[in-house]
């Protein structure tokens, strides 16, 4: 037994040097280590065709036709032109030339038009659902004829689900592509994926088609990026602080003064996509009522929750879209902002007296509703305050939290009163996704029915002829949705980076951090 | 000897077919499916219909049931519906660091726990004792997660000495061990303890005392000998724990295993994971038992004695 414990332990001493001169042998390599953040952890493949989950991955892997800058402009990238006719039903895509996969194939007309028929029949189909025909009409060029305008079609080549694959490779390596093999035309190769352990992806240095928002449009200047999937913030702080990660993307919250304190970390600042609310369900007996649901939006203070939960990170929200989108642009007076005295004097005219226990009551009945959250998220924070700031109106809540998948079970019961919630999302268009009546339940929570809404969707969905129109018609949904106070808008959240002090880049141009932008970057 | 294996392996047959039916119910009346998961944008019900007619679960449950059943005792744990990986492949992907980090926090446990065991005992109801007491304490009470963060600032933030995460060499495995070893060393300390301070009293020790060995020699070669039994069967127990037992440790030391795989799957409700993980974490622990009852069986034969 002795002999046995003493080869035990020579063994771990072995082993110990034996990790620490891999540690060092590595350190030669401009190493980039990302703690991505927990939120993008638990892929479940790189294929852009059959995952409906991506992750920072797939900005480095593969590129994109199109980027969204951080200005909210699209830019050119793997299409050098696109040409939109007149009555918006032909839009020719026109590649730029010379552009490689890591698998030596190139990308030509042939593989564009296999491309976009294969979104056509992937998770992603929608974005493309306009589409009626692609015609090739040289080795770099395809015409596209399509059903109905869309103006929205450049905005879904920027997303990360539109990220181009190689079809020699989809088609040698069928399923097994997107784990083990995944085959791009990005700065930045697949090289290994330990499933929730880390991601390694190795520099490709035949890389020369940047686009024209990287100032290096040649190879990146890091080597190999690392990618760590932590789901502990403590765990992700802790590694950030003793040099074992090098960006701490999306910081979290509970550790951000620290950061802030350190003159060695850049903490670089993003808007983010992200927007948090708390739905009513419109079929509930006293939420079907307006004028409750309109004082119970009034009675939710934004900025309250602001500073307790985000500390100060974020803007208030007074509508349902984030800032930045031009829809989100509406009448001053359709906006909703904290007023309780105007939301108690709503429950007043409708013949709500305060009960003595401070809680309102008509006609013998306690004003009494449920808050749903989930249970691990600022979500439920979030709803803790809230159950405070309706208190003050007199509204008894209950709060009850449920694992994220067990909620999103329970909204199709239609049994929710309250709900907090968030989404992460750039485009109008996530109205539809949330209000439309065929979803009742999931997504739609606010179990929201109404004909004359559907219609004003439609319109600002498939009836748009225009970039222009369309915004006109969603900015039109958008008011008459606040109208019905569906939702009490809470906060508009920020992205947090944490940067280490050895990591030089420029601001970024992206409408991310962990993407294109990397190219920029250089170490110490 | 062989009839007592025996009957306790036949015996293994039937716990099988429990578990797998409260398993398998367990986790389907759980409200959510994996079917949102993998919807895209935009999709619409008859996707969804779909998607549960190719993964059999628009099937009555019963049926699902022994559909399942059928492949999982030829060998076939499926396929996870999240993942699309044959969920054998994801075990044996994640069991060796489970393997791992069991192993060597179960060799803390039993060394660690037996010498404070000792020491307490020999030098019972002294300051030496209450020290390895509050320690052992220690060990049983407090969250193996908290002690693992505590053991991050000490010796990876503070001194360096380790990784504050992942699992690539020997040196990432020595935290988390101690975190986990810790609480059984503690359980195994209080055990020893007591079970030494009963032998003690025994007549044997006394007669050992008056042939004149000295109580160096009594203690390790006799006392302690005779007061293992109940420490091999808290060991035995635990070895089917270890292996799913470590799960918040995992996820503080950022480690892939059974049990940050098995959370990961349950959340996204991906129901061939689960039930197979869950199905293999309990088998081992009742092959921990079992394996135990027979080295216990061998060692004192009054157990066997019980059966024929």
């Amino acid at each position: 037994m002795n002999n046995k414990l003493k080869m035990v332990l020579m063994t771990g001493m072995l082993a110990l040097p034996l990790g620490m001169s891999t540690t060092v042998a590595s350190a030669q390599e401009r190493v980039l280590t990302i703690s991505m953040d927990a939120g993008n952890a638990g892929q479940d493949s790189f294929n852009p065709f059959t995952t409906n989950r991506t992750n920072n991955v797939y900005y480095l892997v593969y590129d994109r036709l199109v980027e969204m800058g951080a200005d909210g402009n699209i830019y050119p990238h793997l299409l050098e032109s696109w040409d939109v006719s007149e009555d918006g039903l032909t839009i020719v895509f026109t590649l730029r030339d010379g552009v490689m996969f890591h698998d030596g194939s190139e990308l030509n007309s042939e593989v564009l038009k296999w491309f976009l028929e294969n979104l056509a029949t992937g998770k992603s189909k929608y974005m493309v659902a306009a589409f009626e025909s692609i015609e090739i009409k040289d080795n770099l060029t395809v015409e596209i004829s399509l059903s109905r305008p869309d103006p929205n079609i450049l905005y879904n080549f920027t997303s990360s689900f539109t990220g181009v694959p190689s079809m020699v490779a989809i088609e040698e390596f069928g399923e097994e592509f997107g784990r083990s093999v995944v085959i791009g035309t990005g700065p930045f190769m697949f090289d290994s994926w330990k499933t929730g352990d880390e991601i390694v992806l190795l520099r490709n240095p035949d890389y020369t088609w940047g686009s024209e928002l990287s100032d290096n449009q040649g190879p990146a200047n890091i080597d190999k990026i690392v990618f760590r999937e932590i789901l502990e913030d403590s765990t992700r702080f802790l590694e950030f602080v003793t040099g074992g990660v090098d960006i701490l993307e999306k910081a979290p919250t509970l550790f951000l003064d620290k950061l802030q304190e350190d003159e060695s970390v850049n903490i670089v600042t993003m808007a983010s996509n992200g927007n948090y609310h708390m739905v009513m369900n419109s079929t509930n007996e006293l939420l079907s009522d307006v004028n409750i649901r309109r004082a119970i939006a009034l009675s939710v203070n934004q900025d309250d929750i602001l500073a307790a939960v985000f500390q100060g990170n974020g803007t208030p929200a007074y509508t349902y879209l984030i800032d930045r989108l031009p829809a989100r642009q509406v009448a001053p007076e359709r906006e909703i902002r904290f007023d309780l005295e105007t939301a108690k004097t709503i429950m007043a005219d409708l013949g709500w007296v305060v009960g003595d226990d401070g809680i309102l009551v008509k006609d013998g009945e306690r004003l009494s509703l449920t808050l749903w959250s989930k249970s691990d998220s600022s979500e439920r924070k979030v709803s803790v305050v809230i159950q405070a700031q309706l208190a003050e109106l007199g509204i008894d809540i209950v709060i009850e939290q449920f694992d994220p998948s067990s909620i999103r079970a329970e909204y199709k019961t239609g049994e929710q009163d309250l709900v907090v919630r968030s989404y992460g999302w750039d485009n109008a268009d996530i109205l539809e996704w949330f209000f439309n009546s065929t979803r009742m339940g999931y997504p739609n929570v606010a179990m929201w029915h109404d004909n004359e809404s559907d219609y004003l969707m439609h319109n600002a969905m498939t009836r748009s002829k225009n970039a222009e129109e369309r915004i006109e018609n969603f900015r039109e949904y958008h008011e008459y949705l606040l109208a019905q106070y569906l939702w009490a808008p809470i906060i508009n959240s920020v992205n947090i980076h944490a940067v280490a002090e050895r990591v030089h880049m420029p601001d970024p141009r992206f409408k991310i951090l962990i993407g294109p932008s990397l190219l920029d970057v250089t170490l110490d | 000897m062989w009839v007592y294996v025996l009957r306790r392996t036949l015996l293994l047959i039937p716990i099988f077919f429990a578990i797998s039916v409260v398993i398998f119910s367990l986790i389907h009346l759980v409200p959510g499916d994996p079917i949102d998961s993998l919807l895209g944008p935009g999709s619409s019900k008859g996707d969804r219909a779909e998607l549960l007619a190719l993964y059999g679960l628009d099937k009555p449950l019963p049926m699902q049931y022994l559909y399942w059943l059928k492949d999982f005792i030829t060998g076939d744990m499926g396929q996870s519906i999240i993942e699309k990986q044959p969920v054998a492949d994801m075990i044996f992907y994640n069991l060796p660091f489970t393997m791992r980090l069991g192993l060597l926090s179960l060799a803390i446990s039993f060394f660690l726990g037996i010498f404070l065991g000792i020491i307490s005992a020999a030098a019972k109801n002294t300051f030496v004792d209450y020290i390895a007491m509050i320690i052992a304490l220690l060990g049983v009470t407090v969250p193996a997660f908290w002690l693992g963060l505590i053991l991050i600032l000490a010796f990876s933030v503070n001194l360096g000495w380790f990784p504050v995460s992942g699992s690539g060499s020997f040196s990432h495995l020595v935290l988390p061990a101690v975190a986990v070893g810790l609480g059984g060393a503690g359980l195994v300390a209080r055990v020893t303890r007591v079970s030494m301070l009963e032998m003690f009293n025994k007549d044997f020790v006394l007669l050992l005392y008056a042939k004149g060995l000295s109580r160096n020699v009594i203690i390790v070669k006799h006392v302690f000998r005779n007061a293992l039994m109940p420490v091999i069967t808290i060991l035995g127990l635990r070895l089917g724990w270890i292996l799913g037992g470590a799960v918040s440790i995992e996820i503080v030391f950022s480690r892939p295993g059974i049990g940050s795989m098995l959370l990961t799957a349950l959340f996204r409700r991906d129901y061939p994971v689960v039930q197979a993980s869950l199905i293999f974490l309990t088998m081992a622990v009742i092959i921990g038992a079992f394996i135990t009852d027979i080295i216990y069986s061998y060692a004192d034969p009054r157990v066997r004695d019980v059966y024929k």
